[in-house]
């Protein structure tokens, strides 16, 4: 057998490679269609991404105003007092609500707080009742702890406004812009989980949405003739919160849209009408309604802000959920062989999850890793 | 490079404009150094697909190229191709091969091209993925040692040696080709 010199094969083995340069070239019909899914998708991405910042932003500007919030209401309280000369009272809703603050930091079921348990709206321990509830969710951790607290809360303002309702007394607009701030909260809080945990968040919003509106709706059966429109504003509300559940469930996507806009337009077109020129002045006083002022920790604004926030997005917050850039090397070939075909396992890998890298490595070519390695899908092979 | 990185940099944002200008810039590329090794434009087209879409998973997560978009995006369309051989024992070009003709070629010759294709493509396959990589960026797709090197992370010198141990891997394969 007459064995060719090692250069002749060379240029023999270029000219095989040569044949394939020559290539059926790209339907322009196909690319067209290939780049309208990539940008599809890409705006699907840039669409959640601006979800979560919307959402995170939200929380953190209320986390950051809660506690000016507190203390400015306090203020204001102090201020309403005084204008109308009940000093003790002033005192003591100041002493109480320090109390509240530090029962609940301590540890201990303050006295305040348990006093204020069963405060009704148009009660002076109102405010002291939701300060609580404020401080009570501040420190509550997880985001599915927040929202059984939050769902708790809502269920507690339907039942008052069942109970003002059965007592022949108007409803404080307040407490609606509360209760809808609270289950708003709620919605908010499921959009930050990630798809799974966000469906089920919101089939325990739902259940409580039904809750209350058989609460509410018994209610209106024995309600005044005038007190109708009110109930109907807030059943309606309730239904419109079902519909945006419901949307959750069917297309979590465009629920995360909706309510990003909706965040947004809060943010840039309603301003909280406690926010007067005068800061000093406390603010409007009581109305026909009953209502005492701003009192403490009353929002009373049609914004996120005054809602309670929680805590800072944490890393395990990501929707969908953060999946750090792993690094990765393929193992080699056997020793002995370098031109074995590489032993590769495991193929089929989510291209996110698996480290990059090369499904077989060279010996002696390096592993150096590199941080635009990009998603692998034979990241590991066995050496 | 200025733009690349420009580009980048709104890529990673998830411009729009930018990423339409990203496909544009390079995915044809992308499927003509699929279909080079595949023969096949569906095959191709789907790891053009996969490629952008890996792409902007990677974006979306935090993660992505930090410095050479084209090589990355070689980089995903290898790792893509070297699966795609995994999960496909058999040669994907083997069932529904999609011949390449010049115009002035006779049709026997057409065939027997296209039969050297097949033979120099499956050779190919048999390469460690370093290897086919090495060899495909240089000779199917014309591309100097350094980019190869900045592609695949590796040292220039590394390059060499997995471009001479692939053609040796190579030429013996077809040697013992039928």
């Amino acid at each position: 057998m007459q064995t060719r010199p090692d250069e002749e094969l060379n240029v023999d083995l270029l000219r095989r490679l040569e044949l394939l340069q020559p290539y059926t070239h790209r339907s322009a019909e196909v690319a067209a269609d290939g780049r309208e899914k990539f940008l599809a998708q890409a705006e699907e991405f840039r669409s959640k991404r601006m979800s979560q910042q919307a959402v995170s932003l939200s929380l953190t500007m209320r986390l950051n105003g809660w506690i000016s919030d507190l203390i400015r209401d306090l203020r204001r309280n102090i201020e309403y007092q005084k204008l109308h000369n009940k000093e003790r009272f002033v005192m003591l809703t100041t002493i109480t609500t320090i109390l509240v603050t530090f029962s609940i930091l301590f540890g201990g079921a303050g006295a305040a707080v348990y006093a204020a348990q069963d405060s009704m709206p148009n009660d002076l321990f109102y405010g002291v009742k939701l300060t609580g509830e404020d401080i009570h969710l501040q420190l509550t951790g997880p985001i599915t702890d927040q929202l059984t607290l939050t769902l708790e809360y809502t269920n507690r303002r339907s039942t008052e406004i069942a109970t003002i309702i059965a007592e022949d007394e108007d409803i404080p607009p307040r407490l609606q812009t509360r209760y809808r701030e609270q289950l708003n909260f709620a919605l908010g809080l499921a959009a930050r989980l990630d798809d799974a945990g966000m469906s089920q968040a919101l089939e325990k919003i739902r259940a409580s949405l039904h809750q209350q509106e058989r609460v509410l709706t018994q209610a209106m059966a024995n309600a005044p003739e005038h007190a109708g429109l009110v109930m109907n504003q807030v059943r309606e509300m309730i239904r419109a919160q079902i519909r945006m559940v419901d949307l959750g469930l069917e297309n979590p996507l465009a629920y995360r849209l909706l309510l990003q806009q909706q965040l947004q337009y809060q943010n840039s077109h309603l301003q909280p009408p406690w926010e007067p020129s005068d800061p000093g002045n406390g603010g409007p006083g009581p109305g026909p309604d009953h209502d005492a002022g701003p009192g403490p920790n009353d929002p009373a604004g049609e914004g996120p802000k005054g809602v309670p926030g929680g805590p800072e997005d944490k890393p395990g917050d990501c929707d969908p959920p953060c999946e750090p850039a792993k690094d990765g090397t393929g193992s080699g070939s056997g020793p002995g062989d370098e031109d074995d075909p590489p032993n590769q396992d495991g193929g089929g890998k989510d291209p996110d999850k698996t480290p990059p890298g090369d499904g077989g490595k060279e010996p002696g070519a390096g592993d150096a890793k590199n941080p635009d390695d990009p998603p692998d899908t034979n990241g590991k092979g066995s050496g | 490079m200025d733009n690349e990185h420009t580009l980048l940099e709104r890529v990673r944002q998830l411009d729009e404009r930018a990423l339409s200008e990203l496909y544009d810039l390079y995915s044809g590329e992308i499927y003509r150094y699929a279909v080079r090794l595949s023969g096949n434009t569906d095959w191709a087209e789907e790891c053009v697909a996969e490629t952008f879409s890996r792409l902007l998973t990677a974006l979306n997560g935090g993660g992505g190229p930090k410095q050479y978009l084209r090589a990355y995006l070689y980089r995903i369309a290898h790792n893509w191709i070297t699966d795609y051989y995994r999960r496909q024992p058999q040669d994907p070009i083997s069932l529904d091969p999609e011949i390449y003709a010049e115009p002035d070629i006779e049709p026997h010759e057409v065939v027997i091209q296209e039969h050297e294709r097949q033979q120099v493509r499956s050779a190919l396959k048999k390469l460690t993925p370093d290897q086919r990589q090495v060899i495909a960026l240089k000779f199917l797709e014309g591309w100097k040692n350094q980019e190869i090197a900045r592609a695949m992370n590796k040292p220039i010198s590394a390059v060499k040696s997995l471009q001479h141990r692939g053609l040796k891997a190579l030429r013996r394969i077809l040697e013992n080709e039928p």
